[in-house]
């Protein structure tokens, strides 16, 4: 089966789906709540609801089957979900529920209301979890390409009553970690302002020692060797609920510099409990180098944070053959404290510019209001004949705030024209 | 003040999905089509075609997106027991922590990203390549993913 790549090159012929798409119904599906705490007394039964609904978007909407799944859930360090089948997990309540349909179908614009009941068992008391997955049904017109699989998870959060656990919390871990040194590489500025290093942060996890749940906050603060404060952050995670048992990763950036020198890291961690909070120290040593990477991250923040907008992609690159054509976006933030006046304009440059005619960019002038959004849709069609190879041209995209000088964002355009067969 | 923002845009999330007929602490899926195309071939050495698919993840309350398959190995893209390097990207406006670079399949099951912005549009980005030194039979690859939103 393997070959050489010499010998392989004209082999390699791995047909990907050839993309287009007709006009597809939209499909949605909505499932509410995403989560729900339930208390029951043991032995007893509770019962509760989800809504799920067809949003209509178009007259042309049908109806969406969906499927209705009762599954364990566990929760990463990082605080990812994964689902896993009833009762699989210690702390499952799976096993002790039922809902009255497994199987849906919703009219466009219509909400239906699946009951779901659950019991508990008389030995049981705490806290149990379970999630109730809405999947939809239809699947692609296609089985090329990748296949997208809709789920939504509504959370069933259980406390059965009878005793009461205390929150209890340990940290296991804290560490600096720094980035790798970067190679600087002589080249041509790029079009957009690198997003600069990774800072160096500070990384926690903290472990549910108890069997309560808890939502956890915390921050860091470094001391310099005089017992001075000289830099305090939050410290965040993508969970702060952490499960019984479980445990999660919480980080704080360094980005602001420090001298060189010796401090002492202080980590304050609270998991609501009402007597104690978890803590921590770390000895840190600022040496030269580390001294640098700081004042290096923090300076590349200021650049990026600085831009009064933000673009996204920073480049645009398509292949097509010609005669074809295709609809490009460019997402706009304003990230200002103001107003801005923009323009979009064509710009065409190089050995090998596209031609004039070839690409149109809408809107050509346009407000971003304060922290507004706005999406340019650049039109490239490609004339029956044109040149097979790479054509180039760019986005110049002038931000004007008023009373201060404009912002120049250039989003250079890659433009591939395939050779015909 | 970051989360100050994060939690004026998923109020101002909340009104729009109110006004869209989505209850309040909920979400909702709305994409079309459903495959993730690739719309060229791979022809010859070193070539790494990219596909993309936005869809619209309406909600009124911070979630988050976990990526998972029904089997091992469908994230990679396959054709007759041949695969393609397959590399994911997930992207969005609203993602606290989207991908900011190609992701490997396996690394990318692993993604557990943060949705707390007011724009619900998120993109799913796949790219396709032969394996480093080997060359790859012709043939229709295809994969799966299943995408999660919850609390």
């Amino acid at each position: 089966m393997h070959k050489s790549v010499q010998h392989g090159a004209s082999l390699l012929a791995a047909c990907l789906v050839v993309g287009v798409m007709g006009s597809f119904a939209s499909a949605g599906i909505a499932v509410s709540p995403l989560k729900q705490d339930l208390t029951v007394k043991p032995g007893e039964t509770v019962k509760f609801k989800i809504t799920v609904s067809n949003s209509r978007r178009a007259e042309s909407d049908t109806a969406r089957a969906v499927r209705l799944e009762v599954m364990d859930v566990t929760v990463s360090q990082d605080g990812a979900l994964s689902f896993h089948g009833p009762g699989s997990q210690k702390n499952s309540a799976s096993n002790w529920v039922s809902l009255e349909a497994k199987a849906l179908t919703v009219e466009p614009g219509q909400s239906r209301i699946v009951e779901g009941s659950l019991t508990a068992p008389y030995a049981a008391s705490g806290e149990y979890y379970s999630a109730v997955l809405v999947t939809l049904e239809d699947k692609g017109k296609t089985d090329k390409g990748v296949s997208v699989t809709y789920r939504i998870a509504s959370g069933v959060f259980v406390t059965v009553t009878g005793r009461s656990f205390p929150r209890e919390a340990k940290i296991t871990r804290c560490e600096v970690t720094w980035p790798p040194p970067t190679v600087q590489t002589p080249s041509t500025p790029p079009a957009s302002p690198p997003a600069g290093p990774e800072p160096a942060k500070v990384s926690v996890v903290l472990q549910n020692t108890g069997q309560a749940r808890f939502d956890a906050t915390g921050r860091i603060s470094i001391a310099d060797s005089h017992s001075r404060t000289v830099f305090t952050a939050p410290l965040t995670t993508h969970r702060p609920c952490v499960f019984g048992g479980d445990s999660r990763l919480f980080e704080a950036p360094l980005d602001r510099p420090l001298g060189v020198g010796q401090y002492v890291v202080r980590v304050d961690m609270d998991y609501q409990s009402g007597w104690a909070k978890a803590h921590h120290r770390l000895p840190l040593e600022i040496t030269p180098e580390k001294a640098e990477l700081l004042k290096a991250a923090q300076k590349a923040a200021r650049q990026a944070g600085d831009l009064p907008v933000q673009v996204t992609p920073e480049k645009l690159a398509v292949t097509m053959p010609a005669g074809a054509f295709r609809s490009l976006k460019l997402a706009l933030k304003n990230n200002s404290e103001d107003a801005l006046r923009c323009t979009a304009t064509r710009v065409f440059e190089g050995d090998r510019p596209v031609g004039v005619s070839w690409v149109s960019v809408a809107p050509e002038e346009f407000e971003l209001s304060k922290s507004g959004q706005k999406t340019l849709e650049l039109v490239i069609r490609v004339p029956v004949g044109a040149a097979p190879g790479q054509h180039a041209c760019a986005v110049l995209i002038e931000a004007d705030p008023g009373g201060t000088d404009s912002v120049h964002i250039r989003v250079p355009v890659e433009l591939e024209v395939k050779a015909e067969k | 003040m970051r989360h100050d923002i994060a939690r004026i845009a998923v109020v101002v999330a909340g009104l729009i999905c109110a006004a869209g007929g989505l209850a309040l602490g909920g979400a909702n899926w709305s994409g079309q089509p459903y495959t993730l195309a690739v719309p060229d071939h791979i022809t010859g050495a070193g070539q790494a075609p990219i596909g993309s698919l936005e869809m619209t993840l309406d909600h009124d309350t911070p979630c988050t997106i976990t990526v998972s398959v029904a089997k091992a190995g469908d994230e990679v893209l396959t054709s007759a027991g041949d695969t393609l390097v397959t590399r994911y990207k997930l992207t969005g406006a609203a993602l606290l922590n989207g991908d900011e670079v190609w992701v490997d399949s396996s690394k990318f099951l692993t993604g557990n990203y943060s949705v707390q912005g007011a724009d619900p549009k998120i993109k799913i980005w796949v790219e396709a390549a032969a394996g480093s030194g080997r060359a790859t039979n012709a043939g229709t690859y295809s994969a799966s993913v299943i995408l999660t939103a919850s609390w």
